[in-house]
């Protein structure tokens, strides 16, 4: 992914991204899923920063995590309010809780919406998603 | 009672409907009819203060305090726009406060406007832009959480999941507070959806499913026209040798605590990351109430912009009229209804029906607020209204939260 992909142009204003953020989705493109744990503090941090938001320190590395989770909190959007996803409805967002206790926020996908509950285990994957052309880590059903 | 300020004029411009009128016009005109309620002229309101909520939707000029203050020719000595997110419009009831007490002016004009129909002149919303997208994902994390989907109300959808799993608040209950909003809303004449009439709690049940398990009737709709507000702040001294009516302003509190929602659910603030539930309301108004001789049951009428309606039984467990997990059955038990409940909640109609004129949506709030103090009201006055509060929620998810308690000075009138 370069800073031409398109994606950097998305969102308000763009080019909101940091060299940090760019690691997460380079690891994406590869289907791996990492993020930032604190050498001082060893809490996990996200999204990325370059000094973490609980110790302040800028010991700060990459870990791959199991992209294993359970779901938060979501919500299934059935309106087109995003131009890109207009085609896609009913579609879910939601938090995932890792298993290493940090939290992202992503699509829950492969089932019905009368089948998600809070609690549910997930499990990474990764594909493109309507208005991009790069993978995403996005959550489907885990069987426990 | 040793009130912090006092309000000594208010001044409240509309747009008619679908009508085009600058924000700037509507926010000097209000000014102009605030200074003239507290019997002041130009001369003395001249080179005093000046604060302005964030710059209008509809205006894309930075700096818009300066603009409003050239406009006027206010050649202020104090003056900023108070960006709490929108919860600034409440803020400035604050810092007013304080500026008046430190002397460092006699007088703070606080001011703000939007224009709901106007927001194309935005630059985002230029021809060719989807505007209704751009409205939808303002506050969403551009990065982290805008590529998957995200549009505002499945952020308070996903918020409502917790609520109702932490604290028992039911889909009902979000819909009755609907009802009440509409119940006073139909009664002003610029609430934007009063002319739709009364509704039922299985209206809002019934209606469209927006993003679960938020539905078309829990969320207030773009309106009016356009909107501008202000009032005059100065000491209770002063106040005194002003004007029949000062509104006194009691006490004031304030907590920001995030910014989008996906640094807060990994944020530790509440102790363990993933909450949704709690907000900074609590603290703010425990050093609000602090400051004052009220108590709770001394609150007669309550005033709130909040976008969707699950944000108020939650908003009342954290103002302290109930104890966490209580602000369903509160509402149930009829302490908001509009007739014979316990306190008069948004009595122009709330954001709900009243709608959200744009980013000073709680200057609209402010001034319901002292219009019922005063026993001026556009609609329909609650009965025996003496002490207010007014809570404004700015930014991702309750981000921002201030709050102003507000009184007559006992005068039941």
């Amino acid at each position: 992914m370069t800073e031409e992909s398109g994606f950097y142009d998305v969102g308000l204003g763009g080019g909101r991204n940091t060299l940090q953020a760019k690691r997460f989705w380079d690891a994406a493109q590869e289907q791996r899923l990492i993020v930032q744990q604190c050498g001082e503090c060893n809490e996990f941090v996200f999204p990325p920063q370059d000094l973490c938001p609980h110790c302040w320190s800028e010991e700060l590395a990459w870990e791959e995590v199991s992209g294993n989770g359970s779901v938060s909190t979501y919500s299934t959007i059935y309106v087109g309010l995003n131009d890109d996803w207009e085609d896609h409805l009913p579609y879910t967002v939601g938090f995932i809780e890792l298993e290493e206790d940090v939290f992202l926020f992503s699509n829950i996908i492969e089932c019905t919406p009368e089948e998600i509950t809070l609690g549910m285990p997930v499990e990474v994957e990764y594909n493109e998603l309507p208005g991009t052309d790069i993978r995403f880590p996005q959550f489907r059903p885990r069987d426990e | 009672m040793n009130p912090q300020a006092a309000i000594v004029g208010y001044g409240q411009a509309y747009a008619e409907k679908a009508e085009f009128r600058p924000p700037i016009t509507l926010a000097a005109e209000s000014i102009r009819e605030a200074v003239n309620d507290a019997g002041l002229g130009v001369d003395e309101i001249r080179g005093e203060g000046l604060l302005t909520v964030r710059r209008p939707a509809a205006d894309h000029r930075p700096q818009w305090n300066n603009a409003l203050a050239s406009y006027l020719n206010l050649a202020p000595r104090f003056t900023s726009e108070i960006t709490f997110h929108s919860a600034g419009a409440i803020s400035m009831i604050e810092y007013a406060s304080r500026a008046v007490r430190e002397g460092w002016t006699d007088y703070v004009v606080c001011a703000g406007a939007d224009a709901s129909a106007s927001l194309g002149s935005y630059p985002l919303g230029a021809e060719g832009e989807n505007y209704t997208e751009f409205v939808s994902t303002l506050d969403v994390h551009p990065e982290f959480e805008y590529p998957y989907g995200a549009v505002m109300p499945a952020t308070f959808g996903m918020a409502a999941r917790h609520q109702m799993q932490e604290r028992d608040h039911t889909e009902e209950q979000f819909a009755h507070v609907s009802v009440i909003c509409r119940d006073w809303g139909v009664d002003h004449p610029y609430a934007t959806l009063g002319n739709e009439g009364r509704i039922t709690i299985e209206d809002v049940l019934d209606s469209r499913m927006i993003a679960s398990p938020i539905r078309l009737l829990n969320i207030m709709p773009l309106g009016p026209a356009g909107a501008g507000g202000a009032v005059i702040v100065t000491t209770p001294e002063r106040a005194e040798t002003l004007s029949e009516d000062p509104i006194y302003i009691e006490g004031y509190g304030s907590k920001s605590t995030h910014e989008h929602l996906l640094p807060r659910m990994n944020s530790k603030y509440w102790g363990k990351r993933g909450n949704l539930v709690d907000t900074g309301l609590s603290e703010a108004a425990d050093q609000a109430f602090s400051m004052t001789d009220l108590s709770h049951e001394d609150i007669d009428t309550l005033h709130s912009s909040t976008s969707t309606s699950n944000r108020t039984p939650l908003m009342l467990e954290e103002l302290g009229f109930c104890d966490p997990g209580d602000g369903g059955a509160f509402i149930d038990d009829g302490n908001l209804d509009p007739d014979g409940g316990r306190i008069a909640f948004n009595t122009d109609g709330g954001a709900l029906t009243g709608g959200q004129v744009g980013v000073s949506l709680y200057l609209d709030r402010l001034i319901e607020c002292i219009r019922q103090l005063r026993r001026e009201p556009l609609g329909r006055q609650a009965e025996d209204a003496v002490n207010g509060v007014v809570y404004a929620t700015g930014g991702p998810l309750y981000a921002c939260n201030t709050l102003s308690i507000l009184s007559n000075g006992g005068h039941n009138r």
